[in-house]
Formats: structure tokens, sequence, C-alpha cells
């Protein structure tokens, strides 16, 4: 029963009352951002890690963690009422769940997210808790080449979840790893692209690049579109689903969250991934497909419990491999190094009352939510009539402090404001901007393995192709690519993100 | 059907990819290549650059093929205001304190939205002032200065 004992660890943890309020504190803040179109979970777990330096690194996690999960609760709400996704993972959501609202059935819409979210998080935390410990054994056999291919496929699957062009998706990767080498090279100590500025030795920092580009650059483009709201927030009434609502729900809660948690794994996974595979699976099992889009309760049902499920598996590449799976996780990374603490397999047995701490967090963390998202739902409802106008100085405000504390820098907060430019030429572009975060905070890890792997091979680059692990994944991210290439998946994708 | 560019998004978009990976090329080629077995600062640098170039090109070439959507204006206005408001936040906030640059980056991103009431924006500067100071300074301990002097 060495699960109970680690889950005992991390209670003992997690259930300190600092903690709980840490947990409390991020699950809040994950709720109202999630709800608050325009900003994301990106752009806050940014903005507060400069200041999670003074907490301790477990608290520090416990409350970022429990923003990004907090952020699938809050999206769906959003999601339903405004048929405005509050989060990319909730994009789905939109479909059947504005519909139901618009029959009046806001109510059980929300209360099925909520509790279809509940669920999979639950079923998520003790997926995390069952499969970190052999999944972090077996990393601790990952040479370099191993990891270098591995990486190579956690990028590639991100390319699949960008939005619209593949070859830009790719080339923003390329372009965030280019970047991610700013600063002295790990080896030899060489200065690269610094321009000769001593203030870019270190290279450019994770949560700079972030808020520039997710934080600024998106305000800007948020102030170019002026789009009417129709809130249906005074239908919220009755939330309890019927047991109609409950027959045709339980199963795509269940597979939402097998689909979710699944999809959360892989390297490139995480919420919005399994929100759509869950979407897609709901569609094609149902008896009447043509339901689909007019308020299937379903269609509700699958997607949160699979964004949420997804949002929390995707913890394991991180806890268990030390590679970030997407852009949320990449920050992550960045607030561990801040404590000092290098993810990877080590994490688990070198700090184990952070890693099992964090983890029992989840579970009090899900359960906080919903609370707050079922009884107070008015409270989150009344928030969206804040207008932008009002919000968006006010992010502003708290990205300024806290790019500037990260390091008490000026130059750090004008390298932001290059970024914001950046960061809005590429939307007025079409140029996702997550792969590239993604790409550079795993530009220097990649670089520093495959200088590893070549130099243990001799220069050979078949190291890659004969160990069966990293063949294995070199294959699975080929035919990935060959899939997405294909005609017919093609289209099939381009329509998935047009009805989104 | 005539030839010419069909998305200018794309074609912009590829060559500001070339602009990028040829300048990380151009500024690698002082960096030592290494070999291989040992690659030096300059080695992955390069290859990436190179990487970029050929991508953006492939975009570009794409721009004449497949059809995309209109680029729309540049919302000049918005853009100046809200990387101005941050910026004047980097030039004053070690001169002349938290208060001042916190109540400059309300009133000149608040600017950017189109409809600046003044109570409004007054009101939220005095709240944003209350958090900086109150939270973020004394609460939290981050090293602002809070007044000018």
């Amino acid at each position: 029963m060495e699960l109970l004992a680690n889950l005992t660890t991390g209670f003992s943890v997690a259930l300190t009352w600092h903690n709980v309020a840490f947990c409390f504190i991020g699950v809040v803040l994950g709720t109202l951002v999630g709800v608050l179109p325009g900003i994301g979970p990106v752009a806050t777990i940014a903005m507060l890690l400069p200041i999670t330096f003074h907490f301790e690194p477990a608290s520090a996690l416990i409350m970022l963690a429990g923003i990004y999960y907090g952020a699938q609760y809050g999206g769906s709400t959003t999601a339903i009422l405004v048929n405005l996704p509050g989060e990319v993972s909730s994009v789905v959501t939109t479909l059947d769940g504005y519909q139901m609202a618009r029959q009046g059935r806001a109510g059980p819409a929300l209360a099925t997210a909520a509790l279809g979210s509940f669920f999979a998080g639950c079923v998520a935390t003790l997926i995390l808790a069952t499969f970190a410990p052999p999944l972090a054994e077996l990393a601790f056999k990952f040479g370099p080449a191993e990891r270098f291919s591995l990486m190579v496929l956690g990028l590639i699957t991100a390319v699949t979840l960008a939005h619209g062009s593949l070859l830009k998706a790719v080339a923003m990767i390329v372009l965030g790893i280019v970047l991610g080498l700013v600063g002295a090279d790990p080896e030899v100590g060489r200065m690269r692209f610094t321009f000769g500025l001593p203030q870019l030795t270190d290279g450019i920092g994770v949560a700079v690049v972030a808020m520039g580009i997710f934080a600024f650059g998106e305000i800007i483009a948020n102030l170019e579109r002026t789009g009417a709201r129709e809130v249906y927030a005074s239908n919220v009434t009755g939330v309890w689903p019927s047991r109609e609502d409950f027959r045709l729900a339980w199963k795509a809660v269940l597979r939402g969250t097998g689909i979710g948690s699944l999809l959360g794994i892989l390297p490139g996974g995480g919420a919005v991934l399994g929100a759509f595979g869950a979407y897609m699976v709901e569609k094609k099992l149902a008896r009447d497909p043509s339901r689909f889009g007019k308020g299937a309760i379903e269609g509700v049902a699958g997607p949160e419990s699979a964004n949420n499920a997804g949002a929390q598996t995707s913890f394991i590449p991180l806890l268990t491999l030390g590679i970030p799976s997407n852009a949320v996780m990449a920050l992550m990374v960045g607030a561990m190094i801040i404590h000092g603490i290098q993810p990877g397999p080590q994490v688990m047995s070198e700090r184990p009352e952070l890693f099992w701490g964090m983890i029992a967090s989840m579970w009090l963390g899900n359960l906080l939510l919903v609370i707050l998202n079922l009884p107070l739902i008015g409270i989150w409802v009344k928030l969206l009539s804040v207008p932008y106008r009002m919000l968006y100085p006010s992010i502003m405000v708290l990205c300024c402090i806290g790019i500037y504390s990260l390091n008490n820098s000026v130059f750090d907060v004008g390298v932001a404001v290059l970024f914001g430019l950046l960061g809005y030429v590429f939307i007025k572009l079409k140029c996702e901007p997550a792969p590239l975060l993604l790409g550079f905070v795993l530009g220097p890890m990649l670089e520093e393995n495959l200088r590893k792997a070549m130099t243990i091979s001799r220069g050979d680059p078949s190291v890659f192709f004969t160990r069966p692990i990293s063949l294995s994944m070199l294959v699975v991210a080929a035919i990935l690519l060959l899939i997405m290439i294909l005609p017919v998946v093609r289209r099939r994708r381009a329509e998935a993100f047009q009805e989104a | 059907m005539g030839f010419g560019i069909r998305s200018r998004q794309d074609f912009l978009a590829g060559l500001l990819f070339v602009f990028f990976g040829a300048f990380a090329v151009y500024l690698a080629r002082d960096y030592p290549m290494g070999s291989a077995m040992r690659m030096g600062p300059g080695y992955f640098p390069t290859i990436l650059g190179g990487m970029l170039v050929a991508l953006g090109g492939a975009v570009i070439v794409r721009a004449f093929v497949v059809p995309g959507e209109k680029l729309g204006g540049v919302a000049l206005m918005p853009l100046l205001l809200v990387l101005a408001s941050v910026a004047l936040f980097a030039v004053t906030v070690e001169r002349f304190g938290i208060v001042l640059s916190v109540v400059l980056v309300v009133f000149v991103s608040s600017l950017a939205s189109g409809r600046f009431k003044w109570l409004e924006v007054s009101l939220l500067a005095v709240v944003m002032v209350a958090l900086s100071v109150g939270l973020f300074t004394k609460g939290l301990g981050l090293p602002f200065k809070v007044f000018p002097g």
C-alpha cells in the first residue's frame, strides 16, 4: 500500500492550513481568469510567478497548479452563458452548452460541467498518483538520445493542436527554440544573440515572454475587436440536472475522463486536445448525432470532463520526465527553477513532500471548485458584466509589477514591450503563439541533450534511430506529422477548428 | 486566375520567419561551429536558422497558392498606447516610485479603449495604487520605492 502511504504524506502537506489557503487562492484565481475572456492561465501564472518566490516551494506550486485546473471550471461558465470560450479548452463546450442555455437549461449545463469536471479531477488525481512513480523509474533509464526524441515528439504533438496552418506552427516552434538560446552557451559560455547586452547573459525570462505575448499582445488585439456579448445569465434557475440528464451524461463523463486523462499524459497534450477528442467521440457514438450542436448534454459532459482530466494528467510528463507538455507547464518549469528545483524524475524521491503535496492538493482543489462553481455561480456571472475597459488596465498594472519584480529589472520590462509588439504581429498574421512558448522553454534542453547524445555516439546521428525507445518516439512523431498532412485529416481538422 | 499574393497574412508571416532565420544564421556566423561530435555554440543555432528560413520560404510560396483571410487594418492607437504605458512604467518606476508609475499605466492604457471616462479611470487608478502599495510593496515586500524622492 505504497500509494496510500504516499497519499498520506501528500495530504499531510496539502491539509496544513496555509497550503489549503494557497490552494483556495489558486482555484479562485483560476476560476476568475477562466470566466473572464481575454485573460488565460498562461498570462496569470506568468504574472504571479515572481510573487511566488516569497512563498515556500510547495505552497507556490499548489497555488499555480490550482490556477490551471481552476481555469478549466471557470472556462465552461463563460462558454455556456456567453457563447464565448473563457479558455481554448472550453471551445467545444460552446457548441452544445450555449444551446442548452438558450433553451433555458443553463443550470443543468453548468452543473453537468462542474460535476463531470469534479469526477474527472478525482480520477485524474488517482491516475497521477498511480502512474507517476513507475514512469519516473523509467525516466531514470532515459539517456540524452531518448530525452531529445521525447521532446521532439512533444513539440510535434503541440503542432497538431495549433489552430490553422501546420507550417506556421512548426515555424513558430523553431523561432521559439532560437529565442530560447539567447544568452551564454551552457557548455563554453560563449554569448549568443545577446547584442553585447549583459542583461541577456542568463537569457530572456519565460515569464517575460509569456506576459509580453499573452498579456500585452492579446490586449492590443482584443481592443481591436469590439463584439457585443449576450449573457443568458438571467436564465440560471434550477441548477440540478434531471434524471434524464444524468442518464445521458454519466457515460459521457466516464468516456471524457478516460480520453482526457490519456491525451493529457501525451507530451504536447493537455486540456485542449482532450476536450476536442471527447466531443468527436461523443458525436460518433451518439444514436442520433444530429442532436449535437442543438443542446445535447453529452456534448457538455464529455469535453468538460476531458479538459479537467487532461489539465491534471499533463503534469505527469513534467513531474516524471521534467519535460513540459504545453505552455502552462513551461511556466511551471520556470516556477520550479525559481525555487531551485530542477524538474525531473528525481523530484519525487528528493522532494516527496513537494510532489505528493501537490497531487493531494489537486483533489482538495477540485472539491473547492465544485463548491465555488455550483452554489456561487451567481457571483461569477456578475463578473462577466465587468467591462473590458476596466479589466485590461488592471491586468497591465499587475503584469508591469510582475515583470519588474522578477529581477528588479527595468530592462525586462522593456523586453516585454518588444514581445508585446511581436505578440500582436503574430495574432494579426494568424500565427498561434503557444507553440513558440513551448519551443522557447524546451530549446536549451533540446540543445543540451542533442550535444550530449552526439558526443556519446562520437558524432553518429544514427544513435537516435538505433536505441529502441528513442526510435519509437521518433516514429510516432513522424506518423503524427504524416497523418496531419493527409488531405482527409487536414480537412477534418479544419472543420473541427471551424466549428470551434 | 492571375498570379499574385493570395494570402497577405501568410506572405508577411513567411517574410517574418525568413528574416528571423537569416538574422540568426548571420549572428551565429561568428560562433564556433565545432563538429557533429563536439558541437560548438554555433552548430545548433545555424541549423535552426536554416530551418526557419526554409519554413518561412515555404509559407511564402503557399501565400501564392492558398487564399487567406483579409488582413484587416492595424489598430495603431491601441498598439501605441498599450506599449507606451508599459514603457512609461519602465522609465518611471525606479526614479519616481510605484504610485506615479501605476497611475501612468492606468491612464495611458485606458486611453486605448476609446471610451475614456475620467471618473471611472481615476477610481481604477486609486484601486490599483492601493493594491500595489498595500499588497505588493507592504504585504509581499516587493522592493518598490513608493513615492518620488
